[in-house]
């Protein structure tokens, strides 16, 4: 069942078509990645979906609605929520008010505030809950904005880059987290550039370049995908990327 | 004299907290720098003297003027700042021409000479062998337990946990879900509501003219650059350090004397201390 879809979406900023023309869909429980060299136009991709940025044309349709150019606030009220690159968290909350905070629209607000400590401890800040969030090492805001992101109860979880900053203990660790919130029924779109992480987690990748959509397929297809290897080439993010 | 200075300013300090905490609020949340603020401390006592006029009671004169500030905030906020908010000087020049505005309409309505709104309370008390009315301590009271209570609203409840984190990080807070805007409406409301309820308070000790709310932007404006803009606690040391230095000079030497040594004071931080004495963002400690 196709949850989610993007047509033809394009924005423009001047005589840059930083995302160009872009169109995919996305089935209920998948768990997608979306690769390309640094300024391809996967961040700005987000940027569209979320609201952050209206996009210059195309729509963005979520469970059968059109949600293209809404508020941010409302398209996570719809069942979409993101994160970015750089972790945000309130810096003068504690962890458990960052979390408190959230607005969720499926929830009441008795059954939200009983979810907060399961949240906490589901993403292994348990013990951490009254320390402010500006105190929290990286690996732990990453834990913050996933619980923060949760609080939404989302239907379809865009992540940008979480394992940036992260060592090879703390991927292991967020790409186990990672899997269970898929196992639970989050359907998920990652962006990251450590794919050797990345392809052993997701069933379906999504190459970008120049803005544009240049590969759509299972992993084994994508990294042998010519396009793809032109695209990384004489960018040697490639091999750093699938050896780290 | 000294007994004098120690009631008088502890009772000013209380008062420009309020106003200052006010205008501090909504910068820290919004980044409106709010020169209006001064007319709607004008507008409530305006409101407080027509609706006193009508025979109202004055617990009704009271929440009408406030309820009435309010909504002047709101649609000032919604009609002229929205749509400018992203440019800090032009919401700062034409929040500065709509105080203009506000004080020119009240002066074509109620004309330019004194108005008289009556005390909540009559009489008065000693203190510390000090003469004050029991308006003044009602008015230190009630501006004690409303800084109180903004305590309370952004460091104890779920509605000032998420100002705080609205202050914070916009883009953030409504990618969890809130609506940033609904926010903004509700601080400027607040900051509206504080500048009317000083307005109450003082306008029976003070005289009511179109121009009163210039001076009382005058030391909100000097308080919150001494506290940093948007830090709560701050601004209660800043409106502390004016009130006292203001009576200092009013009564050692003259108190002709006392706004020129609240914009010397103000000349002074932003020379020094631009940034506040203690700069940081809205907080509840």
């Amino acid at each position: 069942m196709t949850m989610f879809q993007v047509e033809n979406l394009t924005k423009v900023y001047g005589k840059v078509r930083a995302v160009d023309d872009v169109s995919f869909s996305i089935q209920k429980g998948e768990f997608v990645g979306i690769i390309g060299p640094n300024g391809a136009g996967k961040t700005t991709l987000f940027h569209l979906i979320s609201g952050v940025q209206p996009p210059t044309s195309g729509k963005v349709i979520l469970n059968n609605e059109e949600i293209t150019g809404k508020a941010p606030h409302l398209i996570v009220q719809k069942g979409l929520t993101r994160t970015f690159q750089v972790p945000r968290p309130f810096q003068e909350l504690t962890v458990h008010e960052n979390v408190e905070i959230v607005k969720s629209s499926k929830l009441s607000v008795h059954e939200q505030a009983k979810q907060i400590d399961h949240l906490l401890q589901q993403v292994g800040l348990g013990s951490r809950q009254s320390q402010l969030a500006g105190s929290l090492p990286q690996g732990d805001l990453r834990r913050l904005e996933m619980a923060r992101a949760l609080a939404t109860n989302p239907d379809l979880l865009l992540l940008d880059e979480p394992f940036a900053g992260l060592n090879t203990a703390e991927i292991e660790s967020l790409s186990e987290l990672l899997l269970q919130m898929h196992d639970e029924g989050i359907t998920i779109i990652i962006i990251e550039h450590k794919l050797k992480a990345l392809m052993k987690m997701v069933k379906r990748v999504i190459a970008i370049n120049f803005g544009q959509l240049i590969a759509d397929d299972i992993p084994q297809e994508v990294v042998n995908n010519e396009q793809v290897l032109k695209a990384y080439l004489g960018d040697r993010s490639w091999d750093f990327a699938y050896n780290h | 004299m000294v007994a004098d200075i120690i009631v008088f300013g502890a009772i000013w300090t209380a008062i420009y907290s309020m106003i200052a905490l006010g205008f501090s609020l909504i910068f820290g949340v919004a980044k409106i720098m709010n020169l209006s603020h001064g007319a709607f401390f004008m507008f409530a006592c305006y409101a407080a003297y027509y609706l006193s006029s009508s025979g109202l009671g004055l617990f009704w004169v009271a929440l009408g003027a406030i309820v009435i500030t309010i909504i002047l905030a709101i649609v000032s906020y919604l009609g002229i700042i929205k749509p400018m908010r992203n440019s800090l000087t032009q919401v700062l020049i034409l929040t500065f021409a709509f105080a203009m505005f506000l004080e020119q309409i009240i002066v074509i309505t109620f004309g330019p000479e004194p108005r008289y709104v009556p005390s909540m309370l009559e009489g008065g008390m000693s203190i510390l062998g000090v003469r004050v009315t029991h308006q003044q301590v009602l008015a230190f009271v009630i501006t004690i337990v409303l800084i109180l209570f903004l305590w309370w609203l952004l460091s104890r409840t779920n509605m000032g946990r998420i100002i705080r984190a609205v202050s914070q990080d916009r883009e953030m807070a409504s990618m969890l879900g809130i609506n940033a805007e609904k926010i903004f409406i509700f601080v400027m409301g607040l900051s509206a509501a504080f500048a009317a309820v000083a307005g109450l308070l003082v306008a029976p000790f003070l005289t009511v003219t179109p121009a009163m709310g210039w001076s009382p932007i005058l030391a909100a404006f000097t308080i919150v650059v001494l506290g940093g803009l948007g830090n709560v606690w701050g601004t209660l040391i800043g409106a502390f350090i004016v009130a006292y230095a203001e009576m200092i000079t009013s009564y050692a030497f003259n108190p002709q004397l006392k706004e020129a040594v609240t914009f010397t004071i103000m000349i002074l931080a932003l020379m020094y201390r631009p940034n506040g004495l203690f700069s940081k963002g809205v907080s509840d400690a």
